[in-house]
């Protein structure tokens, strides 16, 4: 969906803090795909990103008195999304998040799609998303949300900031080290090959 | 001329970057062959996981269940009893009324101020002496005072004792002279 103009999401989100319901189920196919999308890539399980994400609109369309600043619905909704993700973690009381086999077959099926499509491209491929998955993986979570956020969602380091509530500094600090060791996963894979 | 070349971190930070210091830095790299090559390899480690973090569709269900939930009644209100009585809070205060007691029962049967122990050993010491201790110098309490019998002039019942006549009487009877007088 086409980003909405500043003015035109202000004068939607204050239909839904009326209580306008056509104007929440704009507001929820505008963002749903951006959130649902952010979730996944911290959790890395389709079924759970999915009920995190309903918590989330759930949460955020009750609560729509809370949120002063209008314009900043989509940052409010990330940190909304990223809290339900915290709090998932912290009932299963492990940070360990298990690879989605199904993502991981999607995106080597993905790779597949290719104009050349051989036997040997395939499994590279497959590889590949192995070694990027396992990265993601073992990054920590506030180093992957940050992550993600910034190159996944193309989101500004001062966005990222609001969404995670964290300083400028520190989140640079983590989309820094965070980049390096997706590089150096890289590497490892590309010298090994 | 390339200027001074920024830090790795800087460079690093500029692939996404949008301040000042990133548009510097991105210049810099421009005009720097070995920043542009650090500056190049990010960017396709970061292409690489934007791919593999492909957009994948949510369930076309998930509306229905988020409206199904906002639509549905609001739980009523709980009473202030029934939410004192929740096990979550019950256990604390029966833990703190239980703690209470302990404190109170302690309190209560805790011993009063006793003698000293000086003055309790001395009377533990007097008590021996007075019942099983042999008569001695080193008896304190003239314990064989009291056992010896009574003779002379220490004795205080001498004179019933002996049974003598009384002075001033004639048969030593003190009642015989009133007897003669008719009372």
């Amino acid at each position: 969906m086409d980003e909405l103009k500043e003015e035109a999401l202000v004068a939607l989100v204050r239909r839904a803090v009326e209580g306008e319901a056509e104007a929440s189920h704009l507001l929820y196919q505008h963002f749903v795909a951006r959130i649902f999308n952010f979730v996944i890539g911290l959790v890395r399980v389709k079924e759970d990103a999915e009920d995190i994400t309903q918590d989330a609109f759930v949460q955020a369309f009750q609560n729509m008195h809370a949120l002063k600043d209008l314009a900043k619905f989509e940052q409010w909704l990330y940190r909304i999304a990223r809290n339900e993700v915290y709090q998932r973690f912290r009932r299963k009381k492990t940070a360990e998040v298990p690879l989605d086999t199904e993502l991981i077959t999607s995106i080597a099926g993905d790779d597949s799609k290719r104009a050349d499509p051989n036997p040997e491209d395939q499994c590279l491929g497959s590889e590949l998303s192995k070694v990027i998955e396992g990265a993601l993986s073992d990054l920590p979570l506030k180093m992957r949300e940050v992550f993600i956020l910034s190159v996944v969602h193309d989101k500004s380091y001062k966005e990222i900031s609001e969404i995670v509530n964290r300083s400028l500094l520190a989140v640079k600090t983590d989309i820094y080290r965070a980049r390096v060791f997706a590089k150096d996963a890289i590497k490892k894979y590309t010298t090994r090959g | 001329m390339v200027m001074s070349c920024p830090s790795y971190k800087e460079i690093i930070l500029a692939v996404a970057g949008d301040g000042e210091a990133a548009g510097a830095a991105r210049r810099h790299a421009r005009e720097c062959a070995a920043c542009s090559a650090i500056l190049e390899e990010q960017a396709r480690v970061d292409s690489l996981f934007k791919a593999h973090c492909a957009p994948v569709e949510p369930s076309p269900f998930l509306w229905a269940r988020i409206e199904a939930r906002l639509t549905q009644p609001a739980p009523a209100p709980e009473s202030r009893w029934s939410s004192l009585f929740k096990p979550a809070r019950l256990y604390p205060l029966a833990a703190a009324v239980l703690l209470a007691a302990l404190i109170a029962t302690a309190v209560m049967f805790r011993p009063g101020p006793g003698p000293s122990s000086e003055t309790m050993l001395a009377d533990m010491e007097g008590a021996y002496y007075r019942t099983v201790a042999p008569v001695g110098e080193d008896n304190p309490f003239g314990v064989q005072d009291v056992m010896e019998p009574l003779s002379g002039d220490d004795n205080p019942f001498r004179l019933t004792a002996e049974a003598g006549p009384v002075a001033g009487t004639s048969d030593g009877n003190p009642f015989t002279e009133a007897i003669a007088e008719g009372l």
